[in-house]
């Protein structure tokens, strides 16, 4: 089990983030986790907390007298009872620093040594504090709202349901399925057992379990009991010692609270590279380009038929279309949150872009040094291919002089052809020559009006997305 | 056990009115506010919007369900609907009233899936389709089909008495719950069932609040009581009840008993409700007043909504106006400068250019007449390679066309968005589209690329048609180069040749036509909320119409 302060950081960094950007009651929620989690890793990891919730007349407090083999909790048949959590600490050393932080009054705090008789120490693992907690569907709305906050501080639930209630929309929608994932630290007691017909009990639970796994909890954890009779109290209380002696609570808490809390900070911003992946910007500029008219340019440099030669204006809707594709294609499974910001980075200077992309590629000349050199190329090669003819004319006129003229014939037909590989490769060079000063300038502009605002967009989302990823590894 | 009938329980003191029928007048004037209340249109996700929806929904519901049939037929049988939580031995208690298993009671939740109503055999009538409840299914058999009606008759009932055995209103089950709630609402009397476990429940106490409000009369059983703890919590329910305004005479205590194997109670333990129920049925007058009341509550809730609903309309007709006319002037300003645009040259460029050059030999822009020439000298006998360069640049046109018309729908729509989140409907004004309104229509593109290339070969026929010693690449080439003038040039000049002039109409056309159907986007909903402007003042109207009557009926009562 790593140490799950990395974790909580991270998640702190992700709301730091994502101001600005994401809801801000969605933040709040996850600064409170943070809050929450930081606050429960500064006490003393050796105390478990266990919280017993559950609907009202399940008989929360039953299992909790049960457990505790003392009358602690007043059980009764007016509904509904508990209206403040109730401690009970078994260990002799101060925890009322967590109690205080836990917010049990201490007119409801107990200790093992308190009680009277005095139950014998290995009844409940040592370090347990264990709550009962008010219920939380009743008309007592304040009861509501102590519940919710309790349970969010607790290291284990133990939730308790009754055969009437087992399905009610209230437990589900409010506390078992956005604590889904909370699976490692959740156990479900069916209680009142006894009032089910024996025959139909497995039924009963195998049904229980069908609810949870439609909550979204895989393999819960689940037992009947009867806390009236007795049954199944041995089992509970086994499961309760061998969940707090061997496993480490606390972490698994609070690692299932960021983990949540990141997911749903994810969920709220969507999925995006965190840098421009390779190739875009090279796209982005090979259509700017062509809108510019820059192979066509280029193509004319080559021919060398143009002194003058001139690049742009760019067709704007061209370029406009572009840009707007390039930030689609990183949008494309961002919510708004960071799509919004992202694309008016990409388009909030559009005008400009084109305004600019046409000032600096007016600007550019080429100077026509290379034609020259090809023209006085091109004469001294004509003059080669006459020269390799005349030699042949007079081999053939005259007779004379055979190996010489040959020679002569031979290096004027060479001279010739290398000629002319200079000539075509002068032109390519010159075509290329516009063609790179070109792109040069639509890069610059782009990269100053487009790459550079979208990068810094990108940086954002991409210093949230690693603390999120951090959190909810 | 013998049955603890404690004494306290009086059958349903009804207040003796005098029987006036439920006269056909008030049906009209209900109907007539039913259908006022209804065609108000409230499409616009303004503020609070979403809440006066469901209301109205909700007691559009109940008029459809409940108080025109009733109203259509105040001589039918009293429905008393026992509805509750899940959990509380509803169906038992139904099963035990009628004296033999006519639902499944069950250990697993949610249990009752469908309804079940117990009539008199000689009632059946009533119940038949397009009577009383004839907007809920009816089920066919005990086969659990969910979330309909299934109807049992049974000598066992009394005449004039029908029982319901609803499902369940808070368990996970969502279908439950509607058609438990929808039941309740269609209610003459709500039998609201819990238990001794359940009865502190907010849910059902929510429930019971909103039965209240709107005056349908309620009896309350707690079933399932532990015979230890009936003392103290009987006298913590009655507390409660009380704080409400239910009456004690009003609560029946059931206590828990052993359950038979048809899931019958022995009948002694609901003996009370039973003579109660019994007592209603013989009671003509007693259950007319129930009727009564359930059907004039059910109108005030509606009544009380047909206010706020009128006012939301008003607001809704003006956010649609405010829409339509920052729409309107978005629009007409990209269609203007996009018609600019097509006169300026500004098509002209990028890869158009670089074709164009390519195809004519030359760099420098052309007259139209040295056009003509170059094109006539290419094309007199043109060869593959001249046909195929033909295509590529008609091609080129039609993207630079597509790629115009759809940079200037995406710069409108994202101007319109914007103007509209500045304005005070503006997100709502938004978030009715499934479409992304800041964004160009989705399907823009496609059907521009159709568009013109239909209107390509269109001009290419008509140029075919006065020109006809070209052939058809010749003609292809200048019907292109006539666009490429017309689109470079801003005004018809005396002397343009017609061609040119049709070509430049056709491209302005072509393009606006594109931007009306990106305007439609807003245009299109708006048509379907059929909103009407007098919609409030009828409702209004209609409303103050049904509420004299129903006054008028309480002075003669």
């Amino acid at each position: 089990m790593p140490e799950p302060g990395p974790r909580i950081k991270a998640l702190e960094t992700a709301v730091e983030a994502a101001r600005g950007h994401l809801d801000e009651g969605l933040l709040a929620d996850a600064a409170l986790t943070v809050e929450r989690a930081t606050g429960r890793l500064r006490l003393p990891a050796e105390h478990t907390i266990v919280a017993i919730a559950g609907s009202t007349g399940s008989g929360k407090s039953t299992t909790f007298n049960l457990l505790a083999g003392a009358e602690l909790s007043v059980s009764g048949a007016q509904r509904p009872t508990t209206s403040q959590a109730t401690a009970l600490v078994w260990s002799e050393e101060d925890v009322s620093e967590i109690l205080g932080w836990l917010g049990v009054p201490p007119a409801r705090q107990h200790r093992r040594a308190d009680l009277d008789p005095r139950p014998p120490r290995h009844r409940l693992p040592e370090g347990l504090v264990l709550l009962d907690l008010p219920d939380h569907d009743s008309v007592e709305t304040a009861h509501h709202r102590e519940a919710e906050r309790v349970v969010a501080l607790a290291d284990l639930l133990i939730w308790v349901v009754d055969p009437q209630k087992y399905a009610d929309a209230a437990i589900h929608r409010r506390f078992l399925r956005p604590l889904a994932g909370h699976r490692d630290v959740t156990m479900v007691v069916l209680n009142h057992l006894d009032t089910v017909p024996e025959e139909r009990r497995a039924d009963m639970l195998r049904d229980l379990r069908r609810v949870l796994v439609a909550d979204g909890i895989r393999d819960p954890r689940i037992l009947g009991t009867s806390a009236r009779e007795g049954l199944g109290t041995d089992e509970l209380r086994t499961a309760v010692r061998r969940r707090v002696e061997e496993r480490p609570n606390v972490a698994l808490r609070v690692e299932a609270d960021v983990r949540t809390a990141a997911g749903r900070l994810l969920e709220a911003a969507g999925d995006a590279p965190t840098e421009l992946p390779p190739g875009w910007v090279g796209d982005l500029e090979r259509r700017v380009a062509d809108a510019a008219g820059v192979p066509a340019a280029a193509a004319r440099a080559e021919r060398g038929a143009d002194p003058g030669l001139r690049v742009g204006p760019v067709d704007r809707p061209a370029v406009d279309t572009a840009v707007r594709a390039f930030a689609d294609r990183l949008c494309v499974d961002l919510t708004d949150a960071w799509a919004a910001p992202l694309r008016s980075a990409a388009t909030r200077g559009l005008a400009e872009t084109d305004d600019r992309l046409d000032a600096e590629l007016a600007a550019l000349r080429f100077p026509d040094q290379g034609a020259g050199v090809a023209r006085v190329l091109g004469l001294a090669r004509w003059g080669c291919a006459a020269g390799a003819v005349l030699s042949a004319l007079l081999l053939l006129v005259s007779g004379l002089a055979v190996v010489p003229l040959v020679v002569l014939a031979a290096g004027a037909v060479a001279a010739h052809l290398a000629g002319h590989r200079a000539v075509t490769r002068a032109a390519a060079r010159r075509g290329a020559e516009v063609e790179d000063a070109c792109r040069a300038v639509v890069a610059r502009v782009l990269r100053a009006q487009v790459v550079d605002p979208v990068r810094v967009e990108l940086a954002s989302y991409g210093r949230f997305r690693r603390a999120v990823d951090g959190a909810a590894r | 056990m013998a049955a603890r009938y404690d004494g306290r329980v009086a059958p349903y003191p009804v207040p003796m009115l005098r029987t006036a029928p439920l006269d056909t007048e008030i049906a009209g004037a209900v109907a007539a506010m039913h259908a006022a209340l209804r065609t108000a249109a409230l499409p616009l996700p303004l503020a609070g919007m979403q809440e006066l929806r469901e209301e109205r929904a909700r007691a559009l519901e109940q008029l459809d369900d409940y108080v025109l049939p009733r109203l259509a037929e105040p001589d039918a049988p009293a429905v008393v609907v026992v509805g509750g939580p899940t959990g509380v031995g509803k169906s038992t208690l139904v099963n035990t009233l009628v004296g033999h298993p006519v639902t499944t009671p069950g250990t697993l939740r949610p249990t009752t899936r469908s309804a079940v109503l117990v009539h008199h055999p000689e009632d059946a009538a009533w119940f038949g389709p397009e009577r009383l409840l004839p907007t809920f299914a009816r089920a066919g058999g005990p086969s659990e089909e969910p979330h309909a009606v299934r109807l049992v008759a049974s000598e066992r009932m009394r005449r004039g008495l029908a029982v319901v055995d609803a499902p369940d209103f808070d368990s996970i089950d969502e279908g439950n719950r509607e058609l438990s709630l929808r039941l309740l609402a269609a209610a003459d009397l709500w039998l609201f069932v819990t238990s001794a476990a359940r009865y502190s429940d907010e849910v059902p106490w929510q429930q019971l609040g909103d039965a209240l409000a709107r005056d349908t009369p309620v009896a309350v059983v707690m079933n399932r009581i532990p015979p230890e703890d009936r003392a103290t919590v009987s006298a913590h329910l009655t507390r409660m009840l009380d704080e409400r305004g239910i009456g004690r005479d009003r609560l029946f205590l059931v206590e828990r008993g052993p359950v038979d194997e048809d899931g019958l109670l022995p009948a002694s333990y609901a003996a009370p409700v039973r003579h109660w129920l019994d007592a209603l049925g013989a009671d003509e007058a007693a259950r007319t007043a129930l009727v009564r009341q359930a059907v004039v509550g059910a109108v005030r809730r509606s009544l009380a909504l047909a206010g706020p609903v009128a006012a939301a309309a008003t607001r809704q007709v003006a956010a649609v106006d405010d829409l339509l006319t920052l729409v309107d002037a978005t629009y007409d300003a990209a269609g203007a400068e996009l018609s600019g645009r097509l006169g300026d040259g500004t098509l002209l460029r990028g890869d158009l250019l670089a074709q164009w050059h390519a195809f004519v030999g030359r760099d420098d822009l052309l007259t139209l007449p040295e056009t003509m020439g170059v094109l006539r000298t290419h094309l007199l006998a043109p060869d593959a390679e001249r046909a195929a360069a033909t295509d590529r640049l008609g091609l080129a046109l039609d993207l630079a066309l597509e790629t115009l018309v759809v940079d200037h729908a995406e710069r409108a729509a994202q101007q319109a968005a914007e103007d509209l989140r500045s304005g005070p409907h503006g997100d709502a004004l938004l978030a009715w589209s499934e479409e992304d309104l800041a964004r160009a229509g989705r399907g823009l593109a496609g059907r521009a690329r159709k568009e013109i290339s239909a209107w390509r070969r269109a001009l290419v026929a008509q140029v075919r048609a006065e020109l006809g010693d070209l052939g058809e690449v010749g003609a292809r080439a200048l019907a292109v180069a006539l666009v490429l003038h017309a689109v470079s040039t801003p005004g018809r000049e005396r002397g343009t040749p017609e061609l040119v002039v049709a070509a430049r109409d056709g491209v302005r056309q072509l393009a606006s036509g594109l931007l009306a159907q990106e305007r439609a986007r807003y245009l299109r909903p708006v048509l379907g909320w059929s909103l009407a402007p007098d919609a409030a003042d009828r409702l209004r109207a209609a409303a103050a119409k049904a509420e004299r009557m129903l006054d008028a009926v309480g002075r003669d009562a």
